[in-house]
């Protein structure tokens, strides 16, 4: 497993030995690490739209619930602004940060 | 009893109006582990029920809460004079009396809340934990602790007068080790299985196994007198600055309600593991500022015992816990660790600002020349002192400039440094920063005046 440190204010997107993650804002405040495929093909979540409980992907318009994101979300621990996340890959696995516009953070 | 003693507001009133919280005579209080001032001015308005932010956490209303708090946490633990009784028989008395600990414990809840409900804000558990990804994220620890320099002593050996700043720091680090696991022993009491036996083993350990010179308090007791300090716990109770109370009274606060109990165990495995290495850096620090044969007993052991503590806490607490109570408890493990580590950091964040301040507090003397008193838009808060007249040390919420109009007063930033003013002679006290004033002439006369962010 390795471990990730980063800091919210400058990277908002990771990419984990080719799996993308970005940092979802749920309602009501609590930012957590998701995975950006939509679980039906594979679509980028980030760029998804916002309504009510849940998020529509942009390719097939999935609706994925807000709450299935919060269940399997990548365990976290954000002490201030620094996010520290436990993904499941061998430690020397490459990672690449970005800071994006996450559109669906937008809504 | 009075029964209107439950009510908040007269209940803090009484508790601050306790003699033995009142303004003390002396800097130093020699054997009396009793009396602690708290310092509130009655004039000052605190609303206690509105929770501290981390971005201005040492204000005025954080160090009175935490004096308080401590005074709050320490009416459960047995304090005697090494000497002086019975002539203090009515301090102690008073300090474990029904009515301070009932006016205690009513405003214990409103006090916690001020001084740690940020720790809410300021940190997030989130994700799907599992036992594989806690143990990654736990067993890290150690391995980052190797080679990370200790802050705190690199400002130490890189300051003005590294020997003073040294004492200061063994002065703040007193207002803890000399009670030395009073925190975890809450814990230790009624039934939970063999993890129990496990903390057990722990406590003893920072007990010294019953041998009172191996105890280790008793050790940091020896390490005080070497420099030539007073061994008593809290003599220097009005040099402790917020950061030396935040650290301790966390512990007796996540202790006291065993609804914490695994945010405490995650907190202990944090403490555990990284105390080894703070205490090597101190112990090569002392040796350095006081030669390689100078007293480092009890950082010596530390850094040996506590290797063993962390693997004990890991092993014997944190695995046996999470088979039992699988999952669920996680979360809190996490928080307790997360929680330690940030009050840590901004213990030492604190020290580190207040010696910055000691160090260039002639510079804050100096850069008050071009300030002039006519633009300044609040009227000043003028003071008439008598000869030795004292104020408890506190902190003021803005930056502060103070004028002497006549006679001299002596600042003071910390133990064993006065800083003297004459007439017409002015000093600016940055906020958050702990100080305490002394009348050195017959009378003096001065005046306060906020200046907000102008210095």
């Amino acid at each position: 497993m390795k471990l990730i440190s980063f800091d919210i204010r400058d990277c908002n997107f990771l990419i984990v030995s080719e799996e993308r993650y970005f940092v979802f804002q749920v309602p009501g405040g609590l930012q957590v690490l998701v995975s950006d495929l939509c679980p039906h093909r594979g679509g980028p979540l980030h760029l998804a739209q916002k309504k009510n409980n849940c998020i529509i992907c942009p390719w097939h318009e999935t609706k994925v619930l807000t709450s299935f994101l919060v269940k399997h979300a990548v365990p976290a621990v954000r002490n201030g602004k620094r996010m520290t996340v436990v993904i499941d890959v061998p430690d020397t696995a490459n990672v690449m940060f970005f800071c994006k516009t996450i559109l669906v953070n937008q809504m | 009893m009075n029964k209107k003693l439950f009510n908040f507001d007269l209940a803090l009133e009484t508790f601050c109006s306790n003699p033995l919280f009142d303004d003390y005579e002396n800097w130093v209080i020699k054997d009396n582990p009793y009396r602690r001032p708290i310092g509130h001015k009655k004039s000052k308005i605190i609303n206690f029920e509105e929770p501290l932010e981390k971005d201005n956490y040492f204000s005025y209303s954080s160090l009175i809460a935490h004096r308080m708090l401590c005074n709050i946490y320490h009416s459960d633990l047995v304090f005697l004079p090494k000497n002086s009784y019975p002539s203090i028989k009515h301090d102690l008395d008073l300090f474990y009396s029904e009515d301070t600990k009932v006016t205690g414990q009513v405003i214990r809840p409103v006090l916690e809340h001020h001084v740690f409900s940020f720790l809410e804000d300021e940190i997030d558990v989130t994700g799907h934990w599992t036992h594989d990804s806690l143990k990654t994220y736990f067993l890290s620890l150690p391995e980052k602790q190797e080679d990370f320099p200790s802050k705190l002593v690199e400002a130490i050996l890189s300051s003005k007068n590294s020997k003073r700043a040294a004492i200061f720091l063994l002065i703040q680090l007193a207002s803890d080790f000399l009670s030395e696991a009073s925190g975890m022993a809450r814990n230790i009491m009624g039934n939970f299985g063999e993890v129990q036996s496990d903390l057990f083993k722990i406590l003893i350990d920072e007990y010294g196994y019953g041998v009172h010179t191996t105890k280790h308090s008793t050790l940091y007791e020896k390490l005080l007198r070497t420099h030539n300090l007073d061994d008593c716990p809290h003599a220097y109770w009005q040099y402790y600055l917020t950061s030396s109370f935040i650290v301790p009274n966390y512990v007796h606060y996540v202790s006291l309600d065993h609804r914490n109990f695994f945010r405490y165990v995650g907190a202990l495995y944090y403490a555990e593991t990284t105390y080894p290495f703070a205490c090597k850096h101190l112990s090569k620090m002392l040796k350095e500022l006081f030669g390689t044969n100078t007293e480092t007993q009890y950082f010596d052991e530390h850094w040996h015992i506590d290797q063993h503590h962390s693997r004990m806490t890991y092993n014997n607490l944190v695995e046996p816990l999470l088979h039992k109570f699988g999952t669920y408890i996680i979360e809190d493990l996490i928080r307790g660790y997360e929680e330690f580590n940030l009050v840590s950091e901004m213990s030492d964040h604190d020290f580190i600002e207040q010696l910055h301040f000691i160090e260039n507090i002639a510079d804050y003397k100096q850069s008050t020349c071009t300030l002039d008193i006519d633009t300044i838009l609040n009227p000043g808060h003028k003071s008439i002192k008598l000869k030795n007249e004292r104020s408890v040390p506190c902190v003021n919420d803005t930056n502060t400039l103070l004028v002497v109009e006549s006679g001299t007063l002596a600042i003071t930033p910390c133990y064993d440094f006065e800083l003297y003013l004459n007439p017409g002679e002015r000093i600016v006290i940055p906020k958050n920063r702990v100080y305490a004033t002394l009348v050195k002439s017959d009378e003096c006369v001065y005046y306060t005046y906020e200046i907000g962010d102008s210095i």
